[in-house]
């Protein structure tokens, strides 16, 4: 880790403001990404941010200087927002990914299909809201399938099978996306 | 790698360095709840409840007619007005080096051989804060309950074989059954 950074860090363990300020700086945009890409809205993201940002300031001690930084305080944006998913979990409508009729197909032709980030981004927003939580945490983010099943407190084979069946949905979703837009340059 | 794996990594690709500049306000809002409690407002309060407490313990400090149901006993109300100039500093952030009492003198008028009982208290106090001052008006409320309780206050024992005679009259002088109460 940079001197500059442990330098910052000890300054915001002191509580210095001036740090914590730099600190913010340099990390929101970062951070603020992480968030967005769990919350459904923005000002939901910005409540996470926000509550986030809180407890990262409050328990800057327990942080080894050993560990990545950056990598610490993602796993502080994701945990808060997880924490909010599952508050607002009880008032959602529980979709079954089988509703949704997706079809399994071989991944192999998915290795050729053409796809961009707003449109994966469209098709992730497209799952129901567990699948696209353990798709998110396991392939974006590293966790393991134990720490999302501890985490969004679902059993591990439950894991599994929603990222199996995420897969399979993205696929076939970002299949038809980029069938329809050949049609329409055709 | 398998299919799997290929397709995360290209997924996992697509998210590296993702960046959202969160909303201006957002960092405002996130310092002033970081922020801890202004010291004046803190302060103020420290002080309204140190008030509060002070104000509540010399007002029943400050009847002692009645508190000793002994009618041959008189206190001085030096007392009371000594006990207010005491309490009067508790209200201010630091206290002004006037605030002295000279001395506080209780007297017991109705006996001849009794002594004035003194309480001294510091002349010349130095400007001290709300916090001393509020330690060394417990120190004089110590000493003005020792100086009541130095009071010579008669105690009459009573026995089981006496009650039939307490009512009589002996000589010109009545005895009574002496009830003192004491109230705090």
């Amino acid at each position: 880790m940079e001197n500059e950074l442990i330098e910052l860090i000890d300054a915001c363990k002191r509580l210095e403001p001036s740090a914590q300020r730099a600190v913010y700086a340099r990390y929101s945009s970062m951070l603020f990404g992480v968030a967005m890409r769990y919350t459904n809205s923005r000002s939901d993201a910005e409540d996470v941010l926000q509550e986030a940002w809180i407890k990262v300031f409050r328990h800057l001690n327990s942080f080894s200087e050993n560990n990545s930084f950056d990598g610490w305080l993602r796993r502080i944006v994701v945990n808060t927002a997880i924490t909010h998913y599952r508050r607002n979990l009880k008032h959602a409508h529980h979709i079954d990914l089988d509703e949704v009729h997706a079809t399994p197909r071989d991944l192999e032709a998915f290795k050729e299909l053409e796809f961009t980030k707003e449109e994966l981004e469209r098709a992730i927003g497209q799952l129901p809201p567990g699948y696209g939580m353990v798709f998110k945490l396991y392939v974006i983010d590293g966790f393991k399938h134990k720490e999302i099943a501890e985490q969004l407190g679902i059993d591990l084979n439950t894991s599994k099978s929603q990222l199996s069946r995420a897969r399979r949905f993205l696929q076939e979703v970002l299949a038809g996306m980029s069938k329809r837009a050949k049609e329409i340059e055709s | 790698m398998s299919n799997e794996e290929q397709f995360d990594d290209r997924v996992k690709r697509m998210f590296q360095g993702e960046s959202i500049a969160p909303p201006a306000n957002l960092e405002e809002r996130l310092f002033a709840q970081l922020a801890p409690s202004p010291w004046p407002k803190r302060l103020g309060l420290s002080m309204g409840v140190l008030l509060v407490c002070g104000a509540g313990w010399w007002s029943a400090l400050s009847e002692p007619e009645g508190a000793l149901n002994v009618p041959s006993h008189e206190t001085s109300s030096e007392i009371t007005s000594a006990a207010e100039a005491v309490a009067q500093p508790l209200a201010l952030d630091e206290v002004a080096p006037k605030a002295s009492v000279e001395s506080l003198e209780t007297k017991v008028v109705s006996e001849p051989d009794a002594t004035p009982v003194h309480v001294a208290i510091e002349k010349n106090v130095p400007r001290v804060t709300a916090q001393q001052a509020a330690t060394e008006s417990s120190e004089l409320n110590h000493q003005v309950l020792e100086s009541l309780e130095r009071l010579p206050v008669e105690s009459i024992s009573l026995e089981n074989s006496e009650v039939s005679t307490l009512q009589e009259s002996n000589d010109d002088q009545w005895v009574l059954p002496a009830v003192v109460k004491l109230k705090n």
